[in-house]
């Protein structure tokens, strides 16, 4: 791990809670954790611990009920709807355990999707999806559509996408949750490496213990609470 | 449990049965609309085919010894008769006026009274009625003084043109009859409306006489009958043609409100009634029935509106319907995704079946209820008819069922089938393909659209090759309409319907359609990205197309449709007419040529005076000719070209020739001209010129008859040109001859009617009122115009009015195509909200994804803009083609009112950019982190 990298992500005293029926329920309680540019953490629990909750927050698709999260030292709930998108835009990129590539737009549309989003030039979005399908090793298949590649082709491309405004974080909610052990050893040797090279921070939710040993750090949730202890199992 | 499972599965998807339900009640509610309409209609067709019936029924004695009085007591006994009053109708000789003279018989010899142009003997009518006449029949009004025993009440007409007035005597001569009968004149009455007084037992029209004098029964019977009644039993006896010796007759009322409201059993139940009373003496009565007849004539009509009705509103129900269809299409993912995740419940095959059945069952009671409900409150509003009066006629109730059982068939065709088909495949396969695989549907590799649309050309070829629809040629009688001239359009629909997604797909589909390029200069990238993301997803969108374009169309087709019906109705009336106005003299009060100066009121830009004989002889068969001035005549009569046929033309004469209908069409300055040169010169109808094999150059015997001295005189003409329609036709001129020879001719120079043409056509109606009010009181006279004049012989179908029905129409229109594009795009956002949930998770502001919307909207809107417009105009001209024979005159084209287009168009792009924005405010709504949850 590099020395004295800045804090990517920095959650204070984070919580959230729901009404359901009337209930209020805790989702997450006091959750404060840093990050460092660069780090790959894992966050691991249960079903139900507040893992995806957590990854939500961080990346700004929902607003904590307590607490403060700061990305790239901009803390989120300053911002408005309109500059948290455009946030999220520069910042931020996501992976998700289904993928949810667009169905109806080619490999290199889908990629191209953020930059598009981004208003870069034509020329230079070409020239960024051309060297992310290489990255991802998807060079001939920019013009096939999502349902024409296998589940390990697809999360590739889903990465591309995450990957397409080298954004600074990068959050992936159960990225081989859907694919077999092959594949996922694959992607993440993948993400990994992308990590040490790039110097992105990577927030990965997961349930599986063999991913989650490649990460710097794992973070365990139970209940919507951080329990500090490493290596236990929920 | 199954019940309480499907109950939650339309409540909990609120969204979705919200969407189903809204197509379903649209559907229903214009498929019930327009039955309702169709069963307010035949109504509506029976009061006005009974409204002009002033006279139910006329029993005439067949034989003069027959005593009609006797009858009275048994006729009136019958089940559905009202009242029945004995009249008797004889024409008398002459009619002189004198000073108060009190008594009977003079024995003095009658003198005559000069025919104001040729000095001849004027008689008239004499009809004997009971007091009770007046009240029990509306007929005759007395306007001055009263009817009284001992006297005589005498026509306006006679009062006027004989200059006689209350207190005078008047001494009645009749033929043979030696006596001379004085009666003081008590009553001076108004013959408007009294022409069904004239009817005979033998001849279907009614020769109206100006003299018109009534005596009491009583009076009648004492001093008149015993020498009438001698006179009709002695064979030697010679009456005139067209004239009346004695006609004993009984008018009978029938009780109207026994009659059913439908034209169709009202006619049976008249002519029942005929047959009873006939029934009763066989062999001395003969009944007109002109109840049976108005509503028979009706009967054909009703039929041919709703077929017609049933065919304008057909394309508005398939749509709404394909509406259905489509919305279950839109949302046929989440369903499949819910059948998935009932199965990997362990819910099993048979259960889950269920449970959809029923839930559809509920949908569908909700919308078909809701339709029939929105349907009758539109009859209401259009038909401005109480509700409550709707809801108790069986006729309605029997629709409102059938549309209850349509709406549930339709929502099991459209809901529940396709999901029973999803339930049969593999749950893994399902949740394999999140987005369903497209297959080609069948009708697409079977070419159907193609082989619809040739059908329909076919159909059309044949019909027209047939001389398309052909009038019955008899008088009264309402044009036929057959269903299969109906199946050309129909199949058009479908055909054009199927071609339109065809072609719609194949567009959207085409990477080079320009979509991209347009939005990228409209919205940037993500436009651009959002066109191309439509190419693949054609599927659904252009079925989106499809529903507008067809729905503008049949908006359209319908607008200009119901113009060219409407202004063909004028051009029928301006034939009927003649021009502008017909003023018609009383027979009684002749008028020369010169009367036409008289006319020249403001407003009137020409007039011409036209001759008419309808007693003349062709052969052993009378005719009607007419006699014009041709320089007056051109410049004053509506006479377009289409009127005439080439007559030296080899295809008129191979026309004339094997009697068929193709003959080469000729000129109005042509014709007229022909006839201008030869004083003798006769234009004939090509009906006329085939009957009597007359070709052109041939030499026409003609006897024409004046009916002040009884005579025929022959003269020979000569044929110089064949019309297919002349002015004041309809259907009774078939000879026209030149003025000056036919009065001279026939020794009579008054003329039948003059034609009037104005400066200004919205000024008719004025031009018209100056006319009355100058001559009122001076000189009886009809005054017909375009605005008022009653086609006798035309078909109740130009008659009926489509506003309420193309009101009901336009409206649906406008829905359809708003929230058609609605439905869509609120679709869309739905079954997209995981998409629209990623791309707010990448940094998509709410302004992008309303661009996508947009360009959406705007793609559909455009492309069915364009194809509505063009699908219209083709309908609109289809229809006018087949439906020609509607009218008198063949329609020479459509109308295209670019107004109501206009107002059409620009209501239904408001309506759609208020979809648009609609369903935008939706994507609001849309959570980011339960989007993602989502399955």
């Amino acid at each position: 791990m590099p020395n004295s990298r800045t804090i990517s992500v920095e959650t204070r005293g984070v919580g959230k809670e729901y009404r359901l029926q009337g209930n209020k329920i805790h989702a997450l309680k006091n959750i404060s954790v840093t990050m460092e540019q660069g780090e790959f953490v894992a966050i691991m629990g249960p079903s139900g611990s507040g893992k995806s909750t957590l990854l939500n927050l961080l990346g700004g698709l929902d607003i904590p009920t307590q607490g403060s999260i700061y990305l790239d030292g901009t803390e989120l709930s300053s911002m408005n709807e309109k500059a948290l998108a455009a946030f999220r835009r520069k910042k931020l990129g996501f992976v998700f355990q289904r993928h949810d590539l667009f169905p109806a737009l080619t490999v290199r549309q889908n990629i191209e999707f953020p930059l598009i989003l981004h208003e870069t030039p034509q020329r230079d979005r070409e020239n960024r999806v051309d060297s992310l399908l290489a990255l991802v090793g998807l060079d001939d298949k920019g013009g096939n559509l999502p349902e024409e590649l296998s589940g390990g082709q697809q999360q590739r491309v889903g990465i591309a996408r995450a990957l397409a405004n080298e954004p600074t974080i990068l959050l992936a909610d159960e990225p081989t949750g859907n694919l077999d052990s092959k594949t996922s050893a694959e992607i993440m040797d993948f993400l990994t490496d992308l990590c040490g090279k790039s110097g992105v921070t990577l927030v990965l939710v997961t349930h599986d213990p063999e991913v989650a040993q490649r990460a710097d750090r794992t973070i365990f949730l139970r209940d919507g609470e951080m329990i500090p202890q490493e290596g236990v199992l929920l | 449990m199954i019940a309480s499972y499907a109950w939650k599965l339309v409540t909990r998807n609120k969204q979705r049965s919200f969407t189903f339900v809204f197509g379903l009640v649209l559907s229903i509610g214009l498929f019930s609309g327009i039955l309702f309409f169709i069963d307010t209609l035949s109504r509506g067709m029976a009061q006005k085919a009974l409204a002009p019936v002033t006279l139910d029924m006329v029993a005439h004695t067949v034989k003069a010894e027959v005593d009609p009085l006797a009858m009275v007591p048994k006729i009136m006994s019958l089940r559905g008769v009202s009242s029945v009053e004995p009249v008797a109708s004889a024409d008398f000789a002459s009619a002189i006026g004198g000073p108060s003279v009190l008594g009977s018989s003079t024995g003095n010899s009658p003198s005559t009274v000069a025919d104001p142009l040729n000095g001849s003997i004027v008689g008239g009518r004499m009809f004997a009625i009971n007091p009770s006449y007046l009240s029990t029949f509306n007929l005759v009004k007395i306007s001055q003084g009263s009817f009284q025993e001992r006297g005589v009440v005498i026509s306006e007409s006679m009062a006027v043109s004989r200059k006689l007035g209350l207190g005078d005597s008047l001494n009645l001569t009749f033929s043979d009859i030696k006596r001379t009968f004085t009666l003081p004149i008590t009553g001076i009455a108004t013959m408007e409306g009294a022409s069904a007084l004239f009817s005979t037992a033998t001849e279907a029209e009614n020769s109206m006489v100006s003299d018109v004098v009534f005596v009491d029964y009583r009076w009648f019977q004492g001093a008149l009958l015993p020498d009438l009644k001698k006179l009709a039993l002695n064979p030697a006896t010679v009456t005139p043609p067209g004239g009346i010796l004695l006609d004993q007759q009984l008018h009978i009322k029938i009780d109207r409100a026994q009659l059913p409201p439908d034209p169709v059993s009202a006619a049976i139940q008249a002519d029942a009634l005929r047959r009873s009373i006939e029934r009763q003496y066989p062999g001395e009565l003969k009944v007109v029935d002109n109840v049976s007849v108005n509503l028979s004539s009706t009967k054909s009509d009703v039929l041919s509106a709703k077929i017609l009705f049933i065919f304008l509103g057909l394309p508005g129900i398939l749509l709404a319907a394909y509406l259905s269809v489509f919305v279950t299409e839109l949302f046929a993912d989440s369903r499949r995704r819910e059948i998935s995740l009932l199965r990997t419940r362990g819910a099993r095959p048979g259960q889950i079946t269920g449970i959809v059945a029923l839930s559809n069952l509920y949908l569908s009671i909700l919308g078909s209820l809701a339709g029939i409900s929105l349907g009758l409150l539109l009859i209401s509003l259009t038909q401005k008819l109480p509700l409550g009066s709707l809801l108790s006629e069986k006729g309605i109730l029997v629709s409102g069922g059938f549309a209850f059982l349509v709406g549930i068939g339709l929502s099991f065709v459209a809901g529940f089938l396709p999901s029973l088909g999803a339930l049969r495949r593999e749950v893994l396969e399902e949740k394999r393909i999140v987005k369903r695989r497209y297959t080609i549907p069948f009708w697409k590799r079977s070419y159907l659209d193609f082989i619809f649309l040739g059908l329909s050309v076919a159909i059309l070829v044949v019909t027209q090759l047939n001389g398309g629809l052909k009038p019955t040629g008899t008088e009264g009688q309402a044009v036929q309409l057959s269903f299969y001239i109906f199946l050309s359009p129909l199949f058009a629909w479908i055909g054009t319907t199927l071609l339109t997604i065809r072609i719609v797909t194949a567009y959207i589909e085409n990477p080079k359609n320009g979509l991209p390029r347009l939005f990228k200069g409209l919205m940037g990238g993500v436009g651009e990205m959002s066109a191309q993301s439509m190419a693949r997803r054609s599927a659904s969108i252009a079925p989106a197309v499809t529903v507008i374009a067809l729905t503008l169309s049949f908006g359209i087709s319908l607008l200009i449709f119901q113009q060219t019906y409407n202004s063909e109705k004028r051009l029928d009336s301006q034939y009927i007419v003649g021009s502008d106005i017909r003023l018609t003299p009383a027979l009684n009060t002749p008028q020369k040529a010169d009367f036409a100066k008289a006319l020249m009121v403001p407003g009137v830009a020409s007039v011409t005076p036209v001759y008419r004989d309808t007693q003349a002889l062709i052969g052993m068969e009378k005719n009607t000719v007419y006699g014009i001035d041709i320089e007056s005549f051109r410049k004053t009569a509506f006479l377009p070209n289409s009127f005439f046929v080439d007559g030296n033309s080899p295809r008129t004469l191979a026309a004339l020739r094997d009697k068929t209908t193709d003959y080469a069409p000729g000129k109005t300055d042509q014709v007229l001209q022909a006839l201008e040169q030869m004083p003798n010169g006769v234009l004939i109808s090509v009906e006329q010129a085939q009957k009597y094999n007359i070709q052109l150059g041939d030499p026409v015997r003609i006897k024409l008859y004046n009916r002040f001295t009884n005579e025929y005189k022959p003269v020979e003409a000569q044929a110089v040109g064949f019309f297919v329609y002349f002015p004041t036709s309809s259907q009774d001129s078939d000879f026209i001859l030149n003025a000056s020879f036919m009065t001279q001719a026939m020794g009579f120079s008054g003329v039948d009617n003059f034609l009037i043409r104005v400066d200004n056509l919205s000024s008719i109606s004025t031009v018209s009122d100056r006319l009355k009010e100058k001559f009122k009181n001076q000189i009886p006279l009809r005054i017909d115009n375009t605005d008022t004049v009653i086609k006798v012989d035309s078909s109740s179908l130009t008659s009926l009015n489509l506003g309420g029905l193309a009101f009901m129409e336009l409206l649906y229109t406008l829905l359809v195509a708003t929230i058609g594009l609605a439905v869509f795009l609120y679709a869309s956002v739905n079954e997209r909200r995981r998409e629209f949930g990623t791309m707010r998770a990448f940094g998509a502001d709410l302004g992008h994804l309303r661009r996508i919307l947009f360009s959406e909207s705007m793609t559909i809107t455009l492309i069915s803009l364009l194809l509505g417009i063009l699908v219209g105009g083709i309908l609109s001209e289809l229809l006018v083609v087949l439906l020609s024979s509607l009218f008198t005159i063949p329609p020479r084209g459509v109308v295209i009112p670019t107004t109501h287009l206009g107002f059409l168009i620009t209501l239904v792009l408001a309506g759609l950019l208020i979809s648009t924005v609609l369903s935008a405010r939706h994507l609001e709504k849309i959570k980011v982190v339960e989007a993602l949850r989502e399955l």
